[in-house]
């Protein structure tokens, strides 16, 4: 299942077949009493006797409930539900998503964020560079390409959808806009696990890690957000004296400003790591990111050579380390 | 000021452009006396004119025992003119029109306009009702023909509201006539506030139309000219925050990115007004603490014991009174004529530091059972009733003693009579004549200064009274031994012993109250509700709505989406299966119970199987509030499993099948409008539920409530409103 890129040598096929094993036995153990696994058109037992509640991916067929996902069957209360293993990614409200904007049309632009259609992200969803909640003017609209272009990658939260069936969007924070100077990583979207923090600042690093439950994840460079609740009156003051709108002075000062070089390599240091637990389909959180990234320095690797094989295989030991002193803990 | 960095200009003006002019009609009396003039000046001696020319007291209070309070309104005698009809003629005849006549009831509002409509064949035609429980669409009628002056007497406009009227409309009129000075704000009849009374007095007067504007205050009991003043000239009422944390809001903030509900609170209006008030409070602490400690007393230690002896001789002596003075023991002894001394401390805040009671005599006139206007108290045992006793005595105390009548003749309770004489005297039989009450006066002053000469001693209670009470035996023995401790005690003789106690009792006073703002002072400087969204969060948790660490569940997005009823119990009853059992009808009428809020005193039971839905309901609910209980959410279980009222269940059934409006109107007794709005949130509800349902994936209950939506949206319930 975990097709690798890299060329292993003999000795390292063997420890990452171990490890993998290893992990396979811890996870399978709690799987095997808590919940049953299925593949579509599995029938999923129930009681019919008191009303069932039938949740996503199952079907009632002849008077029986069956499974039209392949994964694990889910119950809360009276109802059931099977979540998928692997699936594309599906929104959910107050889902943080990174994206990539495809397309400026009236009023809005349609950003492409790994979901089964495209989202929108309303002008009037957005706060305005000067920071002032007004109604949107013709001029505005004009402006929009000045906010966000096409291949411009943003970072928002999803909003909901409409009752047309189109998700919206909405960055109604500074923290959300315009993501520049990093990498944007495309990962399987199961791996991202959802939390109550999907916004990091790595402050060892300078880094803004923005894990996007869309499986689309940027390393950049830290910009430092303002939240406008705690900041407004300072910020009123500073724009008295410039009188130029934020979002514009930033991208001036981006092309002016030099991101230093250890930073640059940061980046690269994590978003290698993320490529590495990515192919080899482990969860992602900030912590094990940081983890496979402390665990490269260490070692003394090279930025390249994270990609390298030998690399690979001592992720995967970890994990498995982790794993088991986690399993024991909650033992 | 700026405004979007836009000059903004306000306009105001700190007086009223027509000036207002307020008057009191008494009830069953004639014509108006004004209070308060144009100036705004408080005219004491008309106030006064009005309060005699009040009907007596007696006959009002004749009318409360019918379980009436609007009395005179709606009760009008016999061949005698109605109050408000009187009012309304009297406009009339005074040009006084146009009228808003408000009323604090719907029930009331209703009936004195039929009153009036009766009354007055002609009149029918252009009287206007308008409150809550009116069809929406009636309302609005109404309103636009207020606004076009179409509402008309002859040539009167006429409009009865509620209070309703007085907020949010712009429809002044010439005249306001308050029915009523006191309404029901939902635990008891309380006197119209100053905000209140502001918002609707300022219906009165047009500008630009009208000179003055006229207020009328029909008064049907005795008010006190202060109470009256605060009504009529007070401030308005203090804009303070309502917020309250909901488990719908919480879990909204919980699911967004940088949702906080800690931080949502800390900017909260009700954070701010409680952080204003602590520098206050700190100053009031240390003034307290420096009187405190400017009051120095030798001997604290010993003083203090003693008042606590004394207290606590006291307490019990009053223990054996209650159980010696209950009706069992004392009525055979209260007859007219009887010597009796009454206890007599004033107040809490000069209490006595002798042993010695202090008491004065008087001599009983009559005794009279209280009554009581509850069928229930009156079917208690004769033993049981509360007993009012009139003592002819020579000193009044406000404080302690119910409310002079004649002026030396009081009301006591049982509870204040401290003993009974074995002497009794004849009194004359009319005392009505000063002098004659003089004479009876003058016999039992003298009373102590025989009692000794002439053998006259107390009843006793084990003797006269025939008291075998175990209890009172006890507390006779234990009085016996702390009177005898406070002999020995060694402060008894020291000098100005009642002033230095005086003094400690004061600085005791002190002390305690320091305790209390200091307590309020560490509420609130702590985050508002800090503990109660820990707790909430706890049962969040608990129910499966939120992980360990506040990712939202399922359950948490199916609560996220109701807004508009109780988000847990209904989460609760959709997870459990009940609403996916039922029939489409019955689940509405299920939900019916999540949007009925009015309390309807003789509803009737809905049907059997709607029943069973119900007591599945209130099970649920009680399941949810001992969760949040046990959570440390103050919250009263039984009140929150009543709060769900099953009353308008059989009449949304009726209307979920199809019937007519008017087919439900007879099943039950609410108003129209009170229905409508209540249907009209169970649509919103229902949208609600689909959004919920959507989200854990169950298309059945899906189309389940689409259907439920299109049985319940139709016809005078939807109708459109006619504003645009």
């Amino acid at each position: 299942m975990r097709e690798l890129q890299v060329s292993l040598n003999r000795t390292q096929k063997i420890r990452l077949q171990k490890a993998l094993q290893n992990l396979q036995d811890l996870s399978s153990k709690p799987n095997s009493s808590a919940s049953a696994s299925v593949t579509v058109s599995d029938t999923i037992s129930v009681n019919h006797e008191d009303g069932v509640l039938k949740g996503h991916g199952t079907s009632e067929h002849d008077g029986e409930v069956v499974a039209t996902l392949c994964g694990v069957v889910e119950r809360v209360n009276k109802l059931v539900y099977v979540r998928a293993l692997r699936a594309r990614y599906k929104p959910e409200i107050g889902d943080i998503v990174v994206g990539r904007v495809i397309e400026v049309v009236p009023k809005r632009w349609r950003v492409e964020i790994n979901f089964s259609q495209d989202a929108v992200l309303m002008l009037s969803s957005m706060n305005l560079p000067d920071g002032i909640q007004r109604r949107r003017t013709a001029i505005d609209e004009l402006n929009m390409r000045s906010i966000f272009e096409e291949s411009d990658v943003v970072c928002a939260e999803v909003r909901g959808f409409q009752h047309d069936g189109s998700l919206h969007l909405q960055a109604r924070s500074q923290k959300y806009g315009k993501l520049e100077r990093g990498q944007l990583l495309t990962i399987p979207p199961y791996l991202v696990k959802r939390r109550k923090q999907h916004f990091h600042y790595l402050e060892q690093y300078g880094i803004d890690l923005i894990i996007g439950c869309n499986g689309f994840i940027w390393v950049g460079e830290h910009v430092e957000a303002r939240d406008d609740m705690v900041t407004e009156d300072q910020e009123k003051a500073s724009e008295q004296n410039s009188k130029s709108s934020g979002r514009l002075t930033s991208i001036g000062e981006g092309e002016k400003a030099y991101t230093p070089l250890d930073t640059r390599k940061s980046v690269c240091r994590i978003a290698n790591a993320i490529r590495v637990l990515s192919s080899l389909a482990f969860n992602l959180t900030v912590e094990v990111i940081l983890e496979t990234v402390e665990m490269g320095t260490t070692l003394n690797l090279d930025i390249h050579e994270m990609l390298g094989a030998e690399f690979y295989v001592l992720v995967a030991e970890q994990e498995v380390k982790r794993r088991n002193s986690s399993g024991k803990k909650k033992g | 000021m700026q405004v979007h960095q836009q000059p903004c200009h306000i306009v105001y003006t700190d007086y009223r452009p027509t000036p207002l002019q307020h008057y009191v009609f008494p009830s069953g009396g004639e014509g108006l006396y004004l209070v308060v003039d144009e100036k705004g000046k408080f005219r004491e001696d008309s106030f006064q004119k009005a309060l005699n020319a009040l009907v007596p007291a007696r006959e009002g209070e004749k009318k409360r025992e019918n379980g009436k309070w609007q009395k005179g309104l709606v009760a009008g005698r016999l061949g005698e003119e109605s109050d408000i009809f009187k009012m309304v003629k009297m406009i009339i005849q005074r040009q006084y029109d146009p009228v808003i006549l408000f009323s604090f009831s719907k029930r009331e509002c209703e009936s004195l306009a039929m009153q009036v409509s009766n009354m007055l064949p002609l009149l029918k035609r252009g009287i206007g009702v308008h409150h809550s429980g009116l069809l929406p669409i009636l309302k609005e009628v109404i309103e636009i023909l207020f606004q076009e002056g179409l509402i008309k007497v002859r040539n009167v406009m006429c409009l009865f509201a509620t209070e309703t009227f007085s907020i949010g409309l712009n429809m002044p009129a010439k005249t306001v006539v308050f029915t009523n000075v006191r309404k029901f704000d939902g635990d008891k009849f309380r006197w119209i506030s100053s905000g209140e009374y502001i918002q609707m007095s300022g219906r009165a007067g047009r500008r630009g139309i009208d000179e003055r504007g006229i207020c009328i205050l029909m008064v049907d009991e005795k008010l006190e000219p202060s109470t009256t003043k605060l009504m009529l000239k007070g401030s308005a009422d203090c804009l303070n925050s309502a917020f309250h944390l909901s488990y719908n809001m919480l879990l909204n903030q919980l699911r967004c990115e940088d949702g906080d509900p800690e931080n949502l609170l800390r900017n909260s209006f009700y954070q701010f007004q409680s952080d204003r008030a602590i520098p206050d409070l700190q100053k009031q602490v240390k003034n307290l603490e420096e009187q405190r400690d400017s009051i120095i007393i030798e001997e604290e230690d010993s003083l203090n014991d003693y008042l606590h002896l004394l207290r606590e001789c006291k307490k019990l002596k009053k223990k054996i009174r209650d159980i010696v003075f209950s009706p069992k023991y004392c009525l055979p002894f209260l007859q007219p004529g009887r010597l009796v001394s009454i206890e007599c401390t004033k107040t809490e805040q000069t209490p006595s530091f002798s042993i010695e009671d202090q008491v004065t005599w008087g001599v009983i006139i009559n005794f009279e059972k209280v009554k009581h206007l509850s069928k229930e108290e009156i079917n208690q045992k004769p033993e049981d009733a509360d007993y009012i006793v009139d003592v002819l005595t020579r000193y009044l105390w406000d404080c302690n003693l119910d409310g002079p009548r004649m002026k030396t003749l009081v009301w006591v309770r049982l509870g204040q009579i401290h003993s009974l004489s074995t002497a009794r005297i004849s009194i004359p039989k009319n005392l009505l004549p000063l002098e004659a009450r003089e004479n009876t006066m003058k016999i039992v002053s003298e009373y102590p200064s025989r009692a000794s000469k002439e053998g006259f001693r107390l009843l006793h209670p084990e003797d006269d009274f025939k008291v075998q009470n175990s209890e009172y035996k006890k507390k006779v023995r234990r009085v016996e031994a702390l009177e005898s401790l406070f002999m020995k005690h060694k402060i008894v003789k020291s000098p100005l012993i009642e002033q230095k106690l005086k003094v400690l009792c004061m600085k005791k006073e002190l002390k305690a109250k320091i305790k209390s703002i200091k307590e309020t002072m560490r509420t609130s400087t702590a985050l508002a509700f800090k503990d109660e969204l820990k707790a909430r969060k706890r049962v969040l948790r608990r129910l499966g709505y939120v992980t360990s660490d506040d990712v939202v569940e399922m359950k948490g997005k199916v609560a996220c989406e109701i807004t508009s009823a109780e988000e847990l119990t209904l989460t609760e009853l959709m997870f459990n299966g009940v609403i996916k059992d039922i029939k489409v009808e019955e689940m509405i009428s299920l939900l019916s119970c999540f949007v009925w809020q009015e309390k309807l005193v003789d509803a009737q039971k809905p049907r059997e199987e709607l029943n069973l839905l119900f007591t599945q309901l209130q099970e649920t609910a009680r399941r949810v509030a001992k969760v949040q209980l046990e959570s440390n959410v103050p919250i009263d279980v039984e009140n929150f499993v009543n709060s769900f009222r099953p009353d308008i269940m059989e009449a949304v059934y009726a209307w979920s099948r199809g019937s007519k409006f008017y087919e439900i109107m007879e099943i039950t007794q609410v108003f129209e409008g009170s229905l409508i709005r209540a249907i009209r949130r169970l649509e919103e509800v229902l949208q609600q539920l689909i959004m919920a349902a959507k989200s854990i994936g169950e298309t059945d209950l899906v189309s389940k409530f689409e259907e439920a939506v299109s049985k319940i949206k139709r016809d005078i319930v939807f109708a459109a409103s006619l504003y645009l």
